[in-house]
């Protein structure tokens, strides 16, 4: 599996925990997401909107529009309460997944290697 | 913000195929333009030179055709959307139908009215998706609302004197016409704008889709009106009081109903109860 297909399946994952703390707009989710993984989660950028727009759709966030700091007004993103509780049984699911893979093949979970 | 030509043609040759609502359409231009630009003024201060830095910023943005599938799996089909909201309308109107008479003029049930209300959905269904929805011009609803809504009056002026009219405004009482009265019609409206209104998208967008609503419901009123007065059809007093009501509601919902809301209750619901 290529690194575009695991960064596929974790990204509504991604999102959500990025938004848990508080609401973005696309480019500062694009920008934080290259910044916190330091360029390993190389992604096209418009696929951003597809997945929130899909989140928005599945009740997990919701958007709307403001004036940003900076001046121009952008479209926020906020995770709502259904979008929080969802994420964590996102994060159950994936604990046990890593758990596996880790029994599996070996390979030790928590730190990281070569990233 | 200055508009940037490469970024624009980019955008359209992205969104134009995609089946999007006008507005939702305006707000993604809006965005992808924002984003777009962003990212080119990220580069201009790293030193790249402007060219380089539009061509970096597309490409960073990834290719039309891959965004595009993205987006059609990420959204429900148009179709499905206002299936349910078809639906939704008509279960509305005939539970209306089915308790309505009752509760206004205190008459007993009666499969007629179901039977009727039927009918009337089937007309008004046809009526408007096959006239009123087609006409998908800002343009021509900022002409047309006017002419509607005068319409409406003169229609009325012609059985109510102004100074009634006004007096009905004021005081409401339940009736024989059911909700199909001077004030209820009104204060339908003012619902249906303000729903529009309060929305939380741009304020271009809301100010679009309170006209284009605005603009429905008054043409589904004035047909109403237009069909039980000029005699086409010779129908007795309480099927074409059922019918305008019938239209009244059908159009109100119609602009009302958000069937996305009604898809993420139920998504909602499934992550709640499972």
């Amino acid at each position: 599996m290529g690194k575009t297909e695991l960064i596929k399946g974790s990204t509504e994952m991604i999102l959500l925990s990025l938004l848990q703390d508080k609401a973005m707009y696309g480019y500062e989710l694009a920008q934080t997401i290259e910044r916190m993984s330091e360029g390993f989660l190389r992604f096209r950028e418009g696929t951003l909107y597809p997945a929130l727009k899909k989140l928005e759709m599945q009740g997990l966030v919701e958007s709307y529009w403001q004036n940003s700091a900076e001046g121009p007004r952008r479209k926020y993103y906020a995770i709502t309460i259904t979008g929080k509780k969802a994420l964590a049984e996102m994060r159950n699911e994936w604990g046990v997944f890593q758990r596996i893979i880790h029994r599996i093949t070996g390979v030790p979970y928590g730190e990281s290697q070569g990233v | 913000m200055e508009k940037v030509k490469e970024f624009e043609e980019y955008i359209r040759t992205v969104i134009s195929q995609l089946p999007l609502e006008p507005e939702e359409r305006e707000e993604l231009r809006e965005e992808w333009r924002q984003h777009l630009t962003d990212r080119m003024n990220d580069l201009l201060q790293q030193g790249y030179a402007r060219s380089e830095a539009i061509e970096q910023a597309i490409r960073r943005f990834g290719d039309a055709d891959t965004i595009r599938s993205e987006w059609m799996k990420a959204r429900p089909p148009l179709r499905k959307l206002r299936l349910i909201r078809e639906l939704a309308v008509w279960i509305a109107c005939l539970a209306a139908a089915f308790v309505g008479p009752a509760l206004l003029i205190h008459a007993r049930y009666d499969f007629v009215f179901m039977a009727w209300t039927f009918v009337v959905l089937l007309a008004c269904g046809a009526f408007y998706h096959g006239c009123i929805r087609r006409i998908a011009a800002p343009a021509i609803w900022r002409v047309l609302l006017p002419v509607m809504y005068g319409g409406f009056a003169a229609l009325l002026l012609q059985h109510v004197s102004l100074k009634d009219a006004f007096r009905q405004m004021l005081q409401w009482h339940p009736g024989g016409d059911g909700l199909f009265t001077i004030p209820v019609i009104h204060l339908l409206w003012a619902v249906l704008v303000f729903g529009r209104w309060s929305s939380r998208t741009a304020r271009s967008t809301r100010r679009l889709a309170a006209l284009k609503s605005s603009f429905r419901y008054w043409s589904m009123i004035l047909s109403a009106l237009l069909i039980v007065n000029t005699g086409v059809f010779s129908l007795p007093a309480e099927g074409k009081v059922l019918a305008v009501n019938v239209f009244l509601l059908y159009a109100f919902l119609q602009e009302t109903i958000d069937s996305a809301a009604l898809l993420r209750v139920k998504n909602k619901w499934k992550i709640w109860l499972g």
